[in-house]
Formats: structure tokens, C-alpha cells, sequence
């Protein structure tokens, strides 16, 4: 056995640590966070978007998927940051729960469901890559697959409307997933960890070492 | 000369009892009960499409809220954004539903009105009020304590994701403060003019970075006082289901049974996913 170099303990330091995917309470506290901030937002986006999402779903054949974004973003964002299995899901249904509990117009059917769907979704795309990965692409992955999720509950909420109205619905609604479910929340956990907030993560100190 | 400090046990101790519901009938029902009784309300009316059984399903929902304690002019107005969500699935299903029978209005091919839309819209509307209605009405007014007590106790959840997950969720009331704070510090910065838009989102990006900082003390301080051990966790409040729980299941249970069996038997049953009769 050789002692290691100064050289090489320098490399070891310097690359990121290895990856555990045990939670501790940091995680779970912040991934709470973080779903209560999306939660008020997914509120929000409840009573603003009651009126334009009607007049879109009414006139147009789907294109409301693309305000569904507001709804798919905390799963994403909360993975991408505390980077551990099941992240995504927690963070999401307890959006969905917040949401529900301040009050909106879809009960616990499309609130909660919906957002047990959408978390399993955005998991799903973590999972794929065996929790391994955690880049722009992943996070676009997982905010597609939250839009899937979104659409499979409205086609089974709707089964009147027709296999076309339904897939531009599924489509317009993985757009909005990837564009600010995925890359917009993934330049939103550079920018916070640019802060050092995230100084206790793994994805606070890739940040500072890179 | 000491002091003494009485201690009663846990099982002794009164509570008072804080509104968790504008119906005293729910009120009395455990936070878990009044989740899972909302799923066995709305989900087996998924399997069918038509008037009948989600006409049946809101009229008795109603009754039950009367009964319960809520006039139905109290639940229209507490419940308005869902008349504006079914009025929006109305018009859809009107426009770009399945077509069947005679046709009404063809605008271009694409959007075709007949008289099976038409149908199908109506039955979409009543069931997205039949759907929705109970579940606002039953969520409305429920404590977060209390529910994470109940998922603890009663369903088994892991304590430490539900009591972190309370924990953020309490944080909540402090965000009011914090946006008030963030806006009066970039006022007196000279930030507070210019782009609307600009000034909420870039305030909103603050609040969110504030709000991590504080979850990680918080957290720090959790596990400072044993929080994320894996030893067992003793209950400071009690939560347990009573018989009043189990009646109310099996309303959740008879509203559904009685409309989807009314659908059946006066042939109106419609399979939501094949679309086929009965």
C-alpha cells in the first residue's frame, strides 16, 4: 500500500462526494418546503387560472395543457435539490395536499389524485436513471413524465372527449412539463444554490466545487 | 422553597376543541376519515358517464350537508370555482366530445356538435359537481395537526416524513411576514419601483432562498432535540377513530352505491372508458 498523494487526495476532495440516498431530516424538512412554497403557487394558479383554463379547454381542442405547468413543478424542483428516491412524490402530494386544504375547485379528486399522479410521474423519472443522474436532462424527463401523469388523470376524468382532444391534451401538457417543470426548475436549483442555501445538499456543493 | 409543577397524563388532558369544519357532523370525524370517506365517495363514480347516477350521487351529497349542518346556498357559494371548472368541461365535451346521434352544428370538421355530445356534457358537468363538491366541502377547515397525527396513528405512515413534512407545512404562516419584510427591505434599497412582474418574481426567488435557510436551522434543531431517531416516538395527542367514523363510511359508501345502482337499473349506465350501454 502506497500512501496516497497530495496530489490525489486533492482529486478526492475535490469530486463530489458519493451519492446517498438515505433521508435525513434536513431533507425532508426542506423537500417540506419546498412543497408548501409550490403549494401556495399551485393555489394560486387555482383562482387565476379558473377563468382562462375554462375559456381555453372550452375553445380550443387541448391546448389548456400548456397552463398545466404551475401544477407540475414542485415534484421536479424538490428532487433536483435534495436528490434522494421518492423526493419527487413527497414534495408534490404535499403540495397537492396544501393545495387542497386552502380550497380550490376540483376537491380531493383533482387536487390530491392528480398530484399523487404527477409525483409518481416526476419519480419516475428520476428512477429510470436509478436516482444516478441529476441533470437538465433527468429534470426534463421528470417534468415530461409529470405532465403524463397530469394527462392520464384528465383523460380518465373526461372520457367524453375524444382520443384527439385527449392526446393534444396529453401533448400540450408534457410541453409545459418539460419546458418549466424541467429546464426552467433546473436554472431555478442553480440559482439557489449559487445563494449557498444549499450548502447542506449535494446539490449545493457540486455547485461551489465545480 | 420549590415549586411544584403538575403533570396529568396525555389521556387526561382536555383539548379545547377548535372549529375543523362549517358542519358539526364533520367536525366530529377524524381528519384521516374525512380523506379516505372523500375517495369512497368519488372514485366509483369514475366508472360511469351519465345523468342519472351523478344527479342522484349530488342531490343526496347535498341532503347529507343540509343535514350536516351546511344550507346548499352556503355550499354553491363556498364552492364556486367548481361551477366555473364543470362549466368549462360543459362546453368541451359540447364541442369535442364523441359525436353521436344528429348532428347540430359541424364547424369545420374538427368541432361538431350533436346531440351525444350534448348529452355526454351535461353528465360531465353534474359529474365533475357530483366529484368535486363532497371533496372541497370535506376538506374545508381541516387542521394539518391533527391530520399528521391521524396518518401517524392510524394509517402507520413513518412519523419522521409526516412530522417533517408538518414542520415545513407549519412555515407556512410565516411566509406572509416574510413577503412583507422582502418588499419593505428592497423598498428601503430603492428596489420597490419599476416591472411589477420583475419585482414578484424576483421577490418571490428571495422568499423562496429565506425560506430554505430557515428549514435547515429548523431542521438542525429537530435533531438537536431527537427528532429522526429510530427509537419509538410517544404521542402527545391522541387520535383514534370512534363509531362515528365508521357511520360515516358507510355513507361515503351509500352515496355512490345508491347512484351508480339507480344508473343501472333505470338503464341509463354508461361505461365511462368503453362507452358502452349498460
Amino acid at each position: 500500500m502506497t500512501e496516497p498523494t497530495i496530489d490525489a487526495v486533492e482529486n478526492e476532495s475535490s469530486t463530489v462526494r458519493k451519492h446517498s440516498n438515505t433521508w435525513r431530516v434536513v431533507d425532508i424538512v426542506v423537500a417540506a418546503i419546498i412543497a408548501v412554497a409550490s403549494g401556495v403557487i399551485f393555489w394560486g394558479w387555482d383562482i387565476v387560472c379558473a377563468a382562462p383554463l375554462a375559456i381555453f379547454g372550452a375553445v380550443t381542442p387541448g391546448f389548456e395543457g400548456l397552463l398545466n405547468a404551475f401544477w407540475l413543478f414542485a415534484g421536479p424542483l424538490a428532487a433536483i435539490i435534495v436528490r434522494k428516491p421518492g423526493a419527487a412524490l413527497f414534495a408534490e402530494t404535499l403540495a397537492a395536499a396544501l393545495e387542497l386544504t386552502m380550497g380550490n375547485q376540483w376537491g380531493v379528486g383533482g387536487s390530491l389524485i392528480v398530484g399523487i399522479m404527477q409525483g409518481i410521474g416526476a419519480e419516475i423519472g428520476f428512477a429510470i436513471f436509478a436516482y444516478k443522474k441529476w441533470n437538465m436532462l433527468t429534470t426534463a424527463v421528470s417534468g415530461a413524465l409529470a405532465g403524463v401523469g397530469c394527462g392520464i388523470y384528465y383523460w380518465v376524468m373526461n372520457p367524453a372527449w375524444g382520443v384527439l382532444r385527449s392526446s393534444i391534451y396529453l401533448c400540450t401538457s408534457i410541453v409545459s412539463g418539460v419546458v418549466l417543470a424541467g429546464v426552467v426548475m433546473y436554472l431555478l436549483h442553480r440559482a439557489i444554490a449559487q445563494t449557498g442555501v444549499l450548502d447542506r445538499f449535494e446539490s449545493g456543493r457540486a455547485q461551489t466545487l465545480v | 422553597m420549590t415549586e411544584t409543577i403538575g403533570v396529568v397524563s396525555h389521556t387526561e388532558r382536555v383539548d379545547v376543541a377548535r372549529p375543523a369544519s362549517p358542519s358539526w357532523f364533520i367536525a366530529k370525524i377524524n381528519p384521516v376519515s374525512r380523506f379516505i370517506g372523500a375517495l369512497i365517495l368519488c372514485i366509483p363514480m369514475f366508472f360511469t358517464l351519465d345523468i342519472m347516477s351523478a344527479s342522484v350521487a349530488f342531490g343526496l351529497e347535498m341532503l347529507l350537508l343540509w343535514i350536516g349542518g351546511i344550507a346548499p346556498w352556503t355550499v354553491l357559494r363556498k364552492t364556486w370555482p367548481v361551477w366555473i371548472a364543470a362549466a368549462g368541461s360543459f362546453v368541451s365535451v359540447a364541442l369535442y366530445g364523441k359525436t353521436s346521434g344528429v348532428v347540430l352544428a359541424n364547424l369545420g370538421g374538427f368541432v361538431v356538435i350533436s346531440q351525444g355530445s350534448l348529452y355526454l356534457a351535461l353528465a360531465t358537468f353534474l359529474r365533475v359537481a357530483a366529484i368535486a363538491v363532497p371533496g372541497v366541502m370535506l376538506a374545508l377547515g381541516l387542521d394539518p395537526t391533527d391530520l399528521a397525527d391521524g396518518l401517524v396513528q392510524i394509517l402507520h405512515l413513518p412519523s419522521k416524513f409526516v412530522y417533517g413534512g408538518l414542520a415545513g407545512l407549519r412555515m407556512f404562516t410565516l411566509l406572509q411576514d416574510d413577503w412583507r419584510a422582502l418588499g419593505q427591505s428592497r423598498r428601503s434599497r430603492g428596489l420597490g419601483d419599476g416591472n411589477v412582474i420583475k419585482r414578484v418574481l424576483s421577490q418571490a426567488f428571495n422568499l423562496l432562498v429565506v425560506s430554505i435557510r430557515r428549514g435547515t436551522k429548523l431542521a438542525t434543531a429537530m435533531e438537536a432535540r431527537g427528532f429522526g431517531s429510530e427509537l419509538p416516538r410517544s404521542q402527545a395527542r391522541e387520535s383514534r377513530l370512534h363509531a362515528v367514523d365508521w357511520g360515516f363510511y358507510l355513507i361515503c359508501a351509500a352515496v355512490p352505491a345508491i347512484a351508480l345502482i339507480t344508473a343501472y337499473c333505470t338503464g341509463y349506465w354508461h361505461w365511462a372508458f368503453s362507452g358502452v350501454s349498460n
